[in-house]
């Protein structure tokens, strides 16, 4: 099955709402699609990932950004 | 046509909403979807359309005859020392939109009775009861099981509210459980009696809470149950209820129209 790839950029968006933006995000894409988010440090970092994984998706991985912020990996 | 998506701002706006787990997307889609008449825009009828208009909901009609006096604001929170005097219903559309602009606000500037009530109710998903007479309750009541439209009754006095959640037969109606108004002076009114402001402003926001449950179809209503909060005490209790087969509104012989019932009028 093929898999696509959405790249997002969540940094400078408070928490909940890019949280939010990232469910409606996920809402549109298929099982097994991935998606590639840059979001802030702090609180961003702290909650947006074990919210995703509340939701069920899958966390791949979360990497520090030179600039501060982080670019993690989502599979829905 | 049915809204589908967001706006950036709507996203901003029900963020808290959107990732709520029971509401979510899918729940505030509904609720913008969604239409809820309140009856009257008072003790009760003022934080129900606070927070369905903050809410979302997409449209909210709004009925009552009334202006606004000095002694409404006690409890009637939509309304302030401004109002005075102006109708009720447009004191109540001005703060809804200045709260929420991208909501459709319809305002019915009359009392509803058996001649205009049933064209109006049949328009919405929901109606919230904020009545301040037994006999527009029971009017409230027979219109939405003729029209077969859920609503919300709520009733305050003194310290104590209570509040039953009525879904047209499939739930016990106001009238399996109280059959037809009290006999004149058996009840005291709230101008002899007096109500807590804040009772006003807790049962009206049950009275939300249960409209967004409806819409949204999320956890347990309170059907078949009549809540009965008694805020001196804190004390809060569940009476349970079932539908009355012989009904005289809701039963197997139950009413075919509409027909008002004696108005003994007491401001909520």
């Amino acid at each position: 099955m093929k898999t696509d790839k959405i790249t997002k950029d969540f940094r400078g968006i408070k928490c909940p709402v890019n949280f939010a933006k990232t469910k409606l995000v996920l809402s549109g894409m298929n099982e097994g699609d991935i998606l590639e988010l840059f979001i802030d440090d702090g609180s961003a970092i702290e909650n947006l990932p074990g919210s995703v994984e509340k939701e069920g998706h899958k966390v791949l991985s979360k990497e520090p950004l030179d600039d501060g912020g982080w670019c993690i990996i989502i599979e829905k | 046509m049915a809204k589908m998506d967001f706006t950036d701002s709507e996203i901003q706006r029900y963020a808290r909403h959107i990732i709520l787990k029971d509401i979510g997307i899918e729940g505030q889609l509904k609720l913008l979807n969604s239409k809820v008449l309140i009856i009257g825009a008072g003790g009760l009828g003022s934080p129900a359309a606070l927070y369905l208009a903050a809410a979302g909901v997409g449209t909210i009609g709004i009925a009552d005859g009334d202006e606004v006096d000095l002694s409404n604001l006690q409890r009637q929170i939509i309304h302030t020392t401004n109002d005075i005097g102006i109708a009720k219903t447009k004191s109540a559309k001005q703060k809804m939109e200045a709260l929420n602009p991208d909501i459709n606000i319809i305002t019915y500037d009359e009392f509803l009775d058996a001649a205009n009530i049933l064209d109006i109710v049949k328009e919405y998903d929901f109606v919230i009861d904020g009545a301040d007479n037994f006999a527009t309750k029971f009017l409230i009541n027979d219109a939405c099981v003729l029209a077969n439209v859920a609503f919300s009754h709520g009733g305050i006095l003194r310290f104590v509210a209570q509040t039953m959640t009525i879904v047209p037969h499939e739930s016990a109606c106001y009238a399996c459980v109280f059959d037809s108004p009290p006999p004149p002076n058996s009840v005291p009114t709230c101008s002899q009696a007096g109500v807590l402001g804040t009772v006003a402003g807790v049962l009206g926001s049950l009275q939300a809470t249960e409209a967004v449950k409806y819409i949204t179809c999320t956890g347990e209503l309170l059907t078949d149950k009549l809540l009965i909060a008694d805020m001196n005490s804190m004390n809060f209790n569940k009476v349970k209820f079932q539908k009355n087969l012989q009904c005289r509104v809701c039963g197997e012989n139950g009413i075919k129209h509409l027909s008002d019932y004696e108005q003994r009028r007491c401001e909520v």
